[in-house]
This record gives structure tokens, sequence and C-alpha cells, in this order.
């Protein structure tokens, strides 16, 4: 059930599980875990819909490399970032989560085969079938002939908005209570370090109301930025900020790197190619292999072919196409498409989130990005192009040319991200190299866990919430374990 | 100088020759065993390259961002030693060698850009020679 905490009397609440957050990762946990009859309380910063004052929250300052305003990229009301997720769907692929020697602080504790029962868990509550290509059907992309890259597809899940999606069932469910413009604003440790109690106020506009939630397992699940902005707010009256002893609250955030890398002109008549469209359902793209990534030493990216009318090679492009179609034995007739690439980041201590010194309308610091892009990113989205332009040029499919003029001279700028927001309060194996454990759990608040990108120690190629539905799902698991309901504890423990 | 299609044909079918044809061959041939190449060769060549504007626009281009790619002899050797070949013979065998020729570049050389195109080494050598040699007097 939804409860507005602008118009409620009491003040303190408990229950087995609160979870701070209703964006994708805090809607599947309280899904599942109602599922299993363990009652959850979550805390949700806004309301049903957008409004400016909530979004007004999540404002911040921009201080490193150009960004998203914070309050676009970001979404403060029930369903959370889902609300403006385009739906793409994939698995992290296996080499993302090992240990790779050439990228710094890779490795997840676990591997792919872990989160394989998780992604198939998922599927439902996005209604994404499962998928097997037919690629006569939807690409002729002949990749015999490219074996240093996989062909591979991405899922557009129809049912991706999940607040609208899940609305009337949070709303019948007695079970799960939905505190509405309930934001978090300081946590209560006991002596042993656990977590007893959180703090959520109102806005001021909303009654400046004060409520307080206990609960013996809580979970973090408000966003790959603001997990850490809250994280980092509690080292007020403390030696250290919950989870940071080690500095790495923050630290390592991450982007999926955006761009259109360059313009191939296909030769019509080598290469009867028909490109990776788009349709309601699934998406092609190309990937280096997981062999090539290690000799040349680069990251996981992922390259979408897409053919356009608006595609202006410019004026030497006819001489281009002429003699490329002679060198390769064909006839001119070309058909231009857009490379863009979707790339991994490394993590680096110097891509992070921090607290500004401006505040938001509670009086707290609002959040600091100060995102990086390393040597090593721009080396793997070189590397790629370049690839894949040999390749085409190799079996006389085509030629590429380079946005920006050269591969040593790129004018990075253009670089975008995609609001994907990851890797700040990073899993680890040990406490000394992250934030949280393998189950998500808190290393220094041993009944604070923390769900979303912000564990992802490494992200891949693949967009982020089909991972975080995934991870949610494992950690409901987890908690359910803990929070057996004693009806069936007793049967249980009678069988 | 236009190549029929039986002569195309026997250039291996690698349509790469249209460019080059057997002028080149001539060319390359007499570059390598006498160490120049006599003015009726060159003039061979030239004419070639004028039925392929294509080409001498895209080397113009390339010797615009490359000023130091070297004169016309500097060029051709390149080229004949991009080539690999014991010695220059017959222009099929040049059309295979030229074929082998580019695919090493691909796999293996340093990529030319020219206006952000990715291009083979031996691809704008070729088109240099041609904008070079366009530029004389035939």
């Amino acid at each position: 059930m939804f409860i507005d905490a602008r118009k409620i009397e009491e003040q303190e609440f408990e229950s087995g599980v609160c979870i701070i957050g209703a964006g994708p990762a805090g809607m599947i946990l309280a899904l599942e875990l109602e599922e299993r009859g363990i009652p959850v309380t979550i805390l949700e910063a806004g309301g049903l819909e957008k409004e400016t004052a909530n979004q007004n929250m999540a404002r911040g300052d921009i201080t490193g490399r150009i960004y998203y305003a914070l309050d676009n990229s970001r979404l403060r009301y029930f369903g959370g970032c889902s609300n403006h997720w385009a739906g793409l769907c994939r698995p992290m692929d296996a080499i993302d989560f090992t240990d790779r020697e050439w990228v710094p602080g890779s490795g997840w504790p676990f591997g792919a085969e872990t989160l394989a029962p998780y992604y198939d868990r998922a599927r439902p509550y996005i209604n994404l079938r499962p998928f097997r290509p037919n690629e006569r059907r939807y690409t002729t992309f002949p990749r015999k002939q490219h074996e240093e890259f996989e062909l591979n597809y991405e899922q557009y899940a129809p049912d991706h908005v999940l607040g609208q999606r899940f609305q009337r069932q949070f709303k019948k469910s007695k079970l799960i209570k939905v505190y509405l413009y309930s934001n978090l604003t300081d946590f209560e440790t006991d002596e042993n370090g656990r977590l007893r109690s959180v703090t959520a106020r109102t806005l001021k506009e909303f009654g400046d109301r004060t409520l307080r939630f206990r609960a013996k397992t809580f979970v973090l699940a408000t966003g790959g930025i603001e997990n850490a902005r809250i994280l980092l707010l509690s080292a007020k009256g403390r030696r250290h900020a919950l989870g940071n002893a080690n500095d790495h609250v923050g630290r390592y955030f991450m982007e999926h790197l955006h761009a259109i890398g360059g313009i191939l002109a296909v030769q019509s008549e080598s290469f009867p190619f028909r490109p990776f469209e788009r349709t309601d359902y699934f998406k092609g793209y190309l990937r280096l292999r997981d062999e090539i990534q290690r000799n040349e030493e680069i990251m996981n990216c992922r390259m979408v072919l897409e053919e356009s009318q608006d595609i202006d090679p410019g004026p030497l492009s006819e001489s281009i196409f002429e003699v490329a179609a002679r060198m390769d034995g064909n006839s001119p007739g070309t058909r231009l498409m857009h490379v863009k690439f979707i790339s991994e980041q490394a993590p680096t201590r110097e891509s992070y989130v921090g607290l500004s010194e401006r505040k938001d309308a509670l009086g707290q610091p609002r959040v600091d990005l100060h995102w990086h892009v390393s040597q090593l990113d721009k080396k793997t989205i070189d590397v790629n192009l370049e690839h894949l332009a040999r390749a085409f040029g190799r079996e006389g499919h085509g030629r590429m040319q380079i946005r920006a003029g050269s591969l040593s001279s790129w004018k990075w700028n253009f670089l975008a991200g995609g609001n994907h927001h990851m890797g700040t309060t990073r899993m680890a194996a040990t406490a000394a190299k992250g934030v949280v454990d393998s189950n998500c759990r808190m290393f220094d608040v041993p009944n604070l866990y923390v769900a979303g990108s912000s564990v992802f120690p490494n992200t891949g190629h693949a967009n982020p919430t089909f991972t975080i539905i995934a991870l949610a799902i494992r950690l409901a698991d987890r908690l359910a374990h803990e929070h057996r309901p004693p009806a069936a504890g007793l049967q249980a423990e009678r069988s | 100088m236009k190549l029929s299609r039986k002569q195309f044909l026997l250039l291996g079918g690698g349509g790469s020759l249209v460019l080059l044809g057997a002028p080149l061959a001539v060319y390359l041939r007499e570059l390598f065993l006498d160490g120049a190449v006599s003015p009726e060769s060159r003039a061979r060549l030239g004419a070639f390259f004028q039925e392929h504007p294509a080409a001498i626009e895209l080397g113009r281009h390339y010797l615009e961002e490359n000023p130091d790619a070297g004169g016309e002899a500097r060029l051709a050797r390149r080229i004949l030693e991009k080539l690999e070949i014991e010695e220059p013979a017959a222009a099929d065998e040049l059309a295979a060698a030229l074929r082998r020729a580019q695919i090493r570049d691909w796999d293996r050389g340093e990529p030319r850009l020219v206006r952000g195109w990715f291009l083979t080494e031996l691809e704008v050598l070729l088109c240099a020679l041609a904008s070079m040699l366009s530029t004389q007097a035939i």
C-alpha cells in the first residue's frame, strides 16, 4: 500500500526489512520478499509522479568532465530511473566478471555463472521473453568473415516502466508499505555498529515532518549516485561515513561511454548487409572477442551499425568510394552507416561522487559529481574502431571514416554517458577493496545492504538495469533466508 | 587507357588492377630493372590515371595532409617495396602481389587517415602517385 508521509500523524515505524528507494532495485526486491510473505517498508523520496520540488532535490554540481544535469539524469519518484529507461537488456559478459590484469581494480567476487539464474528470473518482471536469434531473418552480417568480432543481440523489454507496471500491485499489497515523500536524512547505529533506525523527512512545503523507521535489516537502493551521497552524509557525528573506513564510498564512479565513432561506407554489391535493425524487440551489435580484448589490453565495448539518410560523409567521400570499390574489386555503390559505440569504463578513484558545499532544501550537502575518462577508456574505443575499419577493408566490404579525423587526435569532449551511474559502493572480496561483500552487505554495517548499480565493481558494456534486477532477486534470496516468516520457520524446524 | 573486359579478367579478376592496369606493371618493371622510368611509360600511366579522377583527388588530399610523403620516385619505390615481389613481371602477377600487399596492410600495416577515412598505405601511395603524375604534362 502507499502511504503519503505528508498526511500521517505517527512518527515511529517498525518493520523487518526497510528499503530506501523505490526504483528498479528496491521495487523488485520488495516484490520478491512479498512473494515469500515477508513484510517490507519502502521509503520513497518522491511521489507517484514527477514533481518539481522533488526533482530539485536531485540537483548537484558537476566538477569533473561535463555531464548531464543531475536532476534530469535521475528521477526521484516511484519507479525511479525505470521511468526513463529505454528497456535495453543484455546480461553482462563472462569477461566482465573476471580479474583482468590490465584493468586495475577489475573483477567481481563471483563469476557470470553465479548471476545467470537470476537473469532468467529477472525476465518476467519486464516481460522479457527468452530470445533465440534467427540471424537469417534479422541480419546478414557475415560473422565467419569477421572472426575477431562476435555478433550478438540486446533485447528491448516491453514492460520496463516499472512504476506503472507494478503500481496496482504495490497499492493492493498488504505486506509492502511504501512511504511516499520520505527523504532519508540520518542513520542511527548501535554500539555494535548495526543500524538501529533511519530518519526520513518530508520537504518543508510538504509539512516538514520527521519519521523514524526501525528494522532488522535495511537496504539502500537509491541509485548509483544517491547511494554514495547518502552514505557520505552519514559522516556527520562519526569518525567516518558508514562504509567509508577505506575511502571507497563514492569512488570509482563509472558510466558507459556513448558516441558515434565514425561513418561506415559499405559496398552494396559485396556486402549484402542488412543493418542491425531495431525492432520492437531486439538490436544487434558487434563486440570484439575476449581473446582480442586480452591481446590488446582493452575493455569491453559494443558497436552498433545504424543506416541513416542524414549522414554527410564530406566532399572526399565519392573519391574514397570509387577508389575503395575498385581496389576491392567491386563496383562503386555505397550505403552509409553510423558506427555507434557503447564502451566500458575502467574503475578509477579519480572518478567520484562527493559532497558539494551547496545545500539542498533539507539543509544537506548536494552531490558533487566528478566524472573522469581515463586513457584506458580512450584506448578501448580507438582499438575497437580500428579493428572494425580493418575488418571491413580487409574483406572488401567498405571503408570507415573515424570521427574527428584521426585516432590519435580525437576530440574526446563529444563522449557522453548513458545516465548509467555505477560503481560508487563497489562490491569486493575484502573491506580493503570495497564497500559491500559478494552478498551486497556493507562490510562494516552488518545489517545494511546496498542494491543497485553502485555495487558494480566493473560494468561491461551492457545497460545496467537488467543486472540491477538480477542482483536484487539474488539479494532477496539472501534476505528471505534471514527473514523467514515465523510459520515457515516453525514448519521448517518441525520437518 | 582503358582495360577491356578480357584484359581485366586476365589480370586475375581482382578489380584492383582496374585502377592500376598494365601501365603500372611496365612502369614498375622499368623502375626495378633500369632504376628509372622512361617518359613514355610515365605518360601512359599518367594517361591511365587521368581516367580515374577519384584516385587523383584522393591522392591530392593525402599529399596535402602529408607533404613529406615524397616525390614520384620515392612513392614508386615505396609501392614496389610494399609489393614484396622478387621481380616485377607480368601484370597478372602484379595483380596478385597487389592484393596480397593490400591484405597485409589491412592486417598489420599502419593505417593512413585521409580526411578521417581509414585507408591502407598501399591505397594512398597509389593515389598519391596518380595525383603526382596527373600534375605533369603528358
